[in-house]
């Protein structure tokens, strides 16, 4: 029998910390503001219960972590975006080019 | 499960399943755009993968909370998006469907034509209509549908005109998006219209809708809508409500189901209006609630209805927007008293709202709009606050 690592440990007592607190507390703004607190981690481990929620198919999780994900994200440029997710940027720089005057009239409206 | 994990926490990566499928799902449209520069696959499934489209926008309209309109009006207040297009006044907004915007467009002395427009991702096409100017009678012997067939994925214009002699039937003609064309043989009533179709539509569920009014009896007055799939037009019963002279009708979408509402505004006591909704499973129309004691003046009418129940209404030609909040009563103005509006507006003048939510589905034919200057009455407005 394999021993859990001590950072498997870490993330799997996350998820049961947000379990069990789900599901003794019913009143909605105090689960809200736990929640704030709660994801105030650091990226590998938010991906790390991401990918556990996702696993252990606990919908609830995965549905507030990747929304805390998902508003960490949207106002990032796309050198950020390939960072944060560890995306080769596979364009060549014509390529790059194109896709840059494509998208130009949308990208104005920021 | 051990292998789901990255020890070095440098290299801590989510699959692309998840990235794609719960995160990228959860952006605004114009991040997602943004993001199309991020790499190839990311350009493909932000750009022209339709079943992403499909599933974001899916996911957009769990949202109930869409405050978001397209307006035809010319005001100096803040908007989402607006579409630039060259005498733009004469431009009418057909209605939006899943995230596309219909635009109409009839400059006198020139063959009218059609728009199709994604304010998020800035896509745009045009196409002509089949008839020259000369055949149209008036303005308000036509009116354009918008609308999406779900068993063949492909969104349609529905081109009326009618003529004034009535009662007379309706002929349409049917552009499909897919095709890029429009089809061979026009198609006509099988019912004679009594009365003047109001020409713009409401659109539910991918469909359009049209009411008639001027009619003479009750037993005249309609609901008509245009199955897409079969491409026929059907009708539904109207409401036998006595009209009374203080009285205007608005039929809107609300919440995803058919509503007129009924704005009475008698002389001497308070103005209400009535919210009748039509359920599909019976096939016909009930009173559903009254918003009494309105202390909005009789020279604004009623344009539409929010899916919270606020209601707004239209001040001056050129739409100085007032809304009502259901709870409170309480009155919000929009707009800015300063505008200049020109030429005959009564004559092309398009009191119109209609919902909308972001996507980014687009249609054959789309390509990029190019930002201009032009002056324009067609916005994408955000009233949430």
């Amino acid at each position: 029998m394999r021993s859990i690592s001590r950072w498997m440990r870490r993330i799997l007592a996350k998820v049961i910390e947000f379990c069990m607190k789900h599901a003794e507390s019913l009143d909605p703004e105090e689960l809200d503001a736990w929640d704030d607190d709660f994801f105030k981690m650091d990226n590998s481990t938010l991906f790390d219960i991401i990918k556990a929620a996702n696993y252990l198919d606990i919908k609830s999780l995965l549905d507030l972590t990747c929304k805390t994900v998902a508003n960490m994200i949207k106002g990032k440029s796309p050198e950020e975006i390939r960072r944060i997710f560890n995306i080769k940027n596979d364009f060549t720089p014509e390529e790059e080019q194109e896709v840059r005057m494509e998208n130009q009239c949308a990208l104005e409206h920021e | 499960m051990g292998s789901l994990f990255s020890k070095n926490k440098s290299l801590a990566i989510l699959p692309e399943d998840i990235i794609k499928g719960e995160i990228l799902i959860r952006l605004p449209v114009k991040s997602l755009v943004r993001f199309r520069c991020v790499c190839k696959s990311w350009r493909y499934l932000l750009s022209c993968d339709p079943c992403f489209a499909k599933s974001h926008l899916a996911h957009s309209c769990l949202d109930c909370n869409n405050a978001t309109l397209i307006v035809k009006y010319r005001s100096n207040r803040a908007y989402e998006y607006k579409l630039n297009l060259l005498n733009s006044q004469y431009l009418k907004v057909s209605g939006s469907v899943n995230g596309l915007v219909c635009v109409y467009h009839n400059l006198p002395n020139s063959i009218p034509f059609i728009g199709i427009w994604n304010p998020a991702t800035s896509q745009y096409k045009d196409f002509f209509t089949q008839f020259k100017a000369s055949h149209i009678p008036l303005d308000s012997g036509v009116s354009v549908g918008f609308g999406f067939d779900s068993f063949t994925d492909d969104y349609k214009v529905i081109f009326i005109t009618m003529s004034y002699d009535s009662p007379s039937p309706l002929v349409a003609d049917v552009y499909s998006c897919n095709a890029e064309s429009w089809g061979n043989n026009s198609i006509e009533s099988s019912f004679l219209l009594h009365g003047i179709l109001f020409p713009w539509p409401t659109i539910v569920h991918g469909r359009p809708y049209w009411y008639n009014y001027g009619v003479e009896s009750p037993e005249h007055y309609f609901v008509i809508y245009f199955d897409l799939h079969h491409e026929v037009f059907k009708l539904l019963p109207g409401i036998k409500y006595v009209m009374a002279t203080t009285q205007n009708r608005v039929m809107v979408n609300l919440r995803d189901s058919l509503a007129m509402l009924f704005d009475y505004t008698p002389d001497y006591t308070p103005r209400s209006v009535d919210v009748y909704i039509f359920n599909e499973r019976s096939g016909s129309w009930s009173k559903n609630y009254s918003v009494t004691s309105i202390k909005v003046p009789k020279n604004m009418p009623l344009l539409n209805c929010f899916s919270n129940g606020d209601l707004l209404f239209r001040r001056n030609l050129c739409l100085n927007l007032v809304t009502i909040s259901q709870e409170s009563h309480g009155i919000n103005m929009f707009g800015n008293e300063v505008y200049d509006y020109y030429g005959p507006v009564s004559k092309v003048f398009c009191p119109c709202s209609y919902s909308y939510i972001e996507s980014l589905v687009s249609v054959k034919g789309m390509h990029p709009m190019l930002i201009s200057e032009a002056e324009s009455d067609i916005f994408v407005i955000d009233w949430s606050f």
